[in-house]
């Protein structure tokens, strides 16, 4: 086809098309949707006995904070690396409040390693707690890779891969509500495995943009 | 081929050489790029003329720009790669931020893209594998020893010690797995190993020694 001919069956197919808003506000449209999902889950599977307790503990608020912080930064840099031009130095916006989340761990396990007995994380992995886990970040996953797919997906694993951070990071502050033990780093690694291996398998089909016949 | 790392595009104002010489409107001298991002946004509200008037006027640039960082034949094609790529994303663009980043950022992506297809292309499509200079014979192995007469070497084997014999007979001639051969013979793995090791080493010098 000459590019003459593609230019004018180009501009006869210029249908008005909705403008994708700017990352923060399709950020907000996610967090509006999946807190109350994640909420809802938390409340289904029971809010943990000691909450009252934890919750007077600044260390757990932080972490909860950061949890939330987190996802909603790795939501607006994942939404905002799929609009072509968008510079990759937006996939370290969550950084610094996921190093407060992850120093949560680390503080625990330092705890808990100095007081052995009234370990959780150092226990091993709560493997129970994986049904829940599964079910607390589906929703938040599946929302937000739905609203990755609508933009341009040039490079699909970097905003995959923030999703997926999104919705981690959120689950584990759900799951913190309702689980009395830790399953932050279990969430991290079943969100790790399943988001790691749809950027590699699905990641590249994310691409929206299409092949020249 | 990282047009992108040239912003704000200096390279490409200059490759436009007369700036906003194509899009200027109604004697109102404009950055080309604040010309083209207003026509986007009438495009995105499906104003057709305005959309044909700046993929007329994006082209020129876009195929000095693809050409200069390409210079492949099929130069073309990425342009046109480009254009199509635009106009499925097209919702993608804000008309409040700058345009030719977007712009240079989809022409980017098409220039890798096409990079890593003729990658692809030189590797598996090497010009002695094509049907001009006939098949390849992959299946053949490089003989990388002169073929010696295949009596004396059968003579050779025949000689080899009962061990040596039956190890290199099952896995070099009838080529059976080391675990098939150990269930066959009652040997360990290891033992076959050593067994056939020996044998093509007796083999190669009986071999040596008849030649001579």
């Amino acid at each position: 086809m000459r590019t003459d001919d593609l230019i004018l069956s180009l501009s006869e197919d210029a249908r008005p098309v909705r403008r994708l808003p700017p990352p923060g506000r399709r950020a907000l449209g996610w967090f509006a949707l999946a807190v109350p999902a994640v909420a809802v889950i938390a409340l289904a599977m029971g809010l943990r006995a000691d909450l009252g307790l934890r919750m007077a503990e600044p260390a757990f608020v932080i972490q909860l904070t950061a949890c939330g912080v987190t996802a909603f930064c790795a939501a607006v840099a994942g939404l905002a690396l799929t609009i072509p031009g968008t510079s990759k130095l937006w996939a370290l916006l969550p950084v610094p409040t996921m190093l407060v989340w992850l120093g949560g761990f680390g503080r625990q396990c330092v705890l808990e390693w100095l007081a052995p007995d009234s370990g959780e994380l150092l226990s091993g992995p709560h493997l129970h707690c994986l049904p829940d886990i599964a079910v607390i970040t589906a929703i938040p996953t599946a929302v937000l890779l739905l609203m990755l797919r609508r933009g341009a997906c040039f490079e699909p694993r970097l905003p995959v891969m923030l999703g997926g951070l999104a919705a981690a990071a959120l689950a584990h502050g759900g799951l913190s509500l309702a689980h009395p033990e830790d399953a932050g780093l279990l969430v991290l690694i079943f969100q790790f495995i399943a988001i790691g291996a749809l950027a590699l398998v699905v990641g590249s089909r994310l691409n929206t943009v299409p092949k020249l016949r | 081929m990282d047009i992108a790392a040239e912003t704000p595009f200096e390279a490409l104002s200059g490759l436009i050489g007369i700036k906003g010489s194509a899009a200027v409107t109604s004697g109102e001298q404009r950055e080309p790029g604040a010309v083209w991002g207003a026509l986007m946004a009438a495009a995105q509200d499906g104003d057709g003329a305005a959309y044909g008037r700046l993929l007329a006027e994006i082209t020129p640039m876009l195929r000095r720009a693809i050409g200069r960082r390409w210079g492949g034949a099929d130069c073309e094609d990425i342009v046109q790669e480009v254009l199509i790529s635009l106009h499925r994303v097209r919702h993608t663009y804000d008309p409040g931020r700058p345009f030719m980043p977007w712009l240079m950022a989809i022409a980017q992506f098409r220039v890798a893209d096409a990079a890593r297809k003729s990658a692809r292309r030189t590797v598996h499509e090497r010009p002695e594998w094509s049907f001009e200079f006939g098949l390849p014979d992959v299946a053949a192995d490089e003989p990388d020893e002169p073929q010696g007469d295949p009596q004396l070497l059968r003579r050779a084997i025949a000689n080899l010690p009962e061990g040596q014999r039956r190890a290199v007979q099952l896995l070099k001639l009838e080529e059976c797995s080391l675990k098939e051969a150990a269930a066959e013979t009652g040997m360990s793995v290891g033992a076959l190993k050593v067994a056939v090791h020996r044998g093509l080493k007796a083999l190669r010098a009986a071999m040596k020694k008849t030649e001579r």
